[in-house]
């Protein structure tokens, strides 16, 4: 059971940002409109009853998020709380997807939220699209969290302490073009490349732990999986 | 493979979290040099983050917002009062002091309730066993409210505070609880009258004379909704 990388690359995105004086010279992201359902008046019972100003009803642009951030670099707390009010549901989605059990991935989420809220001065930085930045954060919280319970549930076997990479239904069904682009490039790939790949991102599987599964010495790993990514961006830069 | 496709490939391992520690603490001192490599790590995290677009949302229980409040302000979740509040869904209080002035009234003295009292609300305001426990009765009619200490007095140098929590509003003080009274009697003004039942009657250790700020700044001893009798 490998046990690196877990907390060195849990404030990856943080550290991305902090190279922030050439940040001018970044190529702005192609825009990715993604939907951000509201939530519910479930939330609104613990918050200030405060009506998400400038949003539409049902929707949140890419760049309400994007200003939201902003507004969070400058400690602007209700800014940070309708951000949070439009986003939660999503990075708790994810961060249950990852670990499994509410309790933890509700920790998760509250990690995830306080670096949001620390590290938001450093967003603009790091060139990624604001959702993009956002579930990275909340991906990488829960996949150090899941690291962690791994490498201490050593005494369990490996079937138990790895979950299966299956894709969930919900997985399969095609939401967006960008995701059927990389599912598209995915499908290119041998199914047990493309299910290693799944399987680092979703499963924070490490080298050592996908050379187990696939029963290969870990150097033949690396090469393999290189190789796939490889492939992979000529297909996604096609 | 090229230095470029080289780079291209480590910016995804980056990003799958698949580097050592050792790795990724020199790929980022890189990234913090080269615009170049952030934008390739940008782009493969926006190509991966595809796999989360599949992912259903889910409901974060209200818990979760509030400990991420405690945790960023510890001082301010810090008043026992307002995990209080939160926990009663009634949000937070800071415009409070200019609502209660609003709703400022007169209280009156018990003998000038007519024995016609015919409450049709009544609240317990904490546990029956609790030590700090009263009761509540309303007249919707007449707008009269009756109180009855039923457990032990404020604390040496403390009063008790006595609030109306209607909806999502902020506390509205009512009272604040003469020392060694028993029972007091108010009779509230239409616009609270109107809004009582189904409200929350709550009691606050305050300094004594009550809060300083016209908001409850102690713990919140005792509480209990208004309900039809």
């Amino acid at each position: 059971m490998s046990h690196r990388a877990g907390s060195a690359c849990a404030f990856s995105v943080q550290h991305i940002e902090e190279g922030g004086e050439e940040k001018g010279k970044i190529a702005p992201h192609p825009v990715r409109r993604v939907h951000v359902t509201q939530m519910g008046p479930w939330n609104m019972q613990v918050l200030p009853a405060r009506q998400p100003g400038d949003l539409s009803k049902n929707m949140a642009t890419l760049e309400d998020i994007e200003d939201l951030i902003a507004r969070t670099a400058l400690a602007d707390r209700a800014a940070f709380q309708e951000l949070y009010q439009l986003t939660s549901a999503k990075l708790f989605g994810i961060s249950l997807r990852v670990l499994g059990t509410r309790s933890e991935a509700e920790e998760a989420v509250q990690d995830s939220y306080i670096k949001i809220w620390r590290s938001a001065g450093r967003y603009q930085a790091g060139g990624y699209s604001p959702m993009t930045w956002l579930i990275t954060i909340a991906r990488n919280t829960a996949i150090d969290r899941l690291r962690a319970r791994r490498s201490s549930a050593s005494d369990l076997s490996e079937a138990d302490a790895i979950p299966s990479s299956d894709p969930g239904p919900e997985a399969l069904a095609i939401a967006g073009s960008e995701r059927a682009r990389l599912m598209s490039c995915m499908e290119e790939l041998d199914a047990d490349r493309s299910e290693a790949v799944k399987g680092a991102y979703l499963l924070g599987l490490t080298y050592q732990e996908l050379a187990e599964r696939y029963d290969v010495p870990l150097n033949t790993m690396r090469t393999w999986l290189r190789r796939s990514l490889k492939k992979l961006k000529d297909c996604l830069t096609r | 493979m090229t230095p470029g496709e080289s780079d291209m490939v480590l910016a995804a391992e980056y990003v799958l979290t698949l580097l050592s520690p050792t790795e990724a603490a020199a790929f980022e001192d890189r990234l913090a040099r080269e615009p170049s490599l952030r934008a390739l790590v940008a782009a493969w995290a926006d190509d991966f983050v595809a796999m989360t677009d599949g992912i259903a949302e889910a409901r974060v229980p209200p818990r979760v917002w509030q400990a991420i409040h405690q945790r960023l302000w510890p001082a301010e979740a810090k008043a026992p009062a307002k995990g209080f509040w939160a926990r009663l869904g009634l949000g937070e209080f800071a415009a409070g002091a200019a609502l209660a002035a609003m709703f400022a009234f007169l209280v009156y003295q018990s003998d000038l309730l007519t024995p016609a009292f015919q409450p049709d609300f009544v609240a317990e305001i904490g546990e029956e066993t609790a030590p700090v426990h009263f009761a509540a009765a309303f007249d919707a009619e007449t707008g009269a409210l009756r109180l009855k200490r039923e457990g032990q007095g404020a604390a040496e140098g403390r009063s008790y505070h006595l609030w109306l929590i209607a909806g999502s509003a902020a506390p509205v003080s009512v009272l604040v609880w003469p020392a060694n009274s028993s029972k007091q009697d108010v009779v509230l003004p239409a616009s609270l009258a109107a809004v009582l039942p189904g409200a929350t009657l709550a009691i606050s250790d305050e300094p004594l004379g009550g809060s300083p700020t016209g908001q409850p700044t102690g713990a919140v001893l005792a509480a209990g909704q208004v309900i039809a009798s």
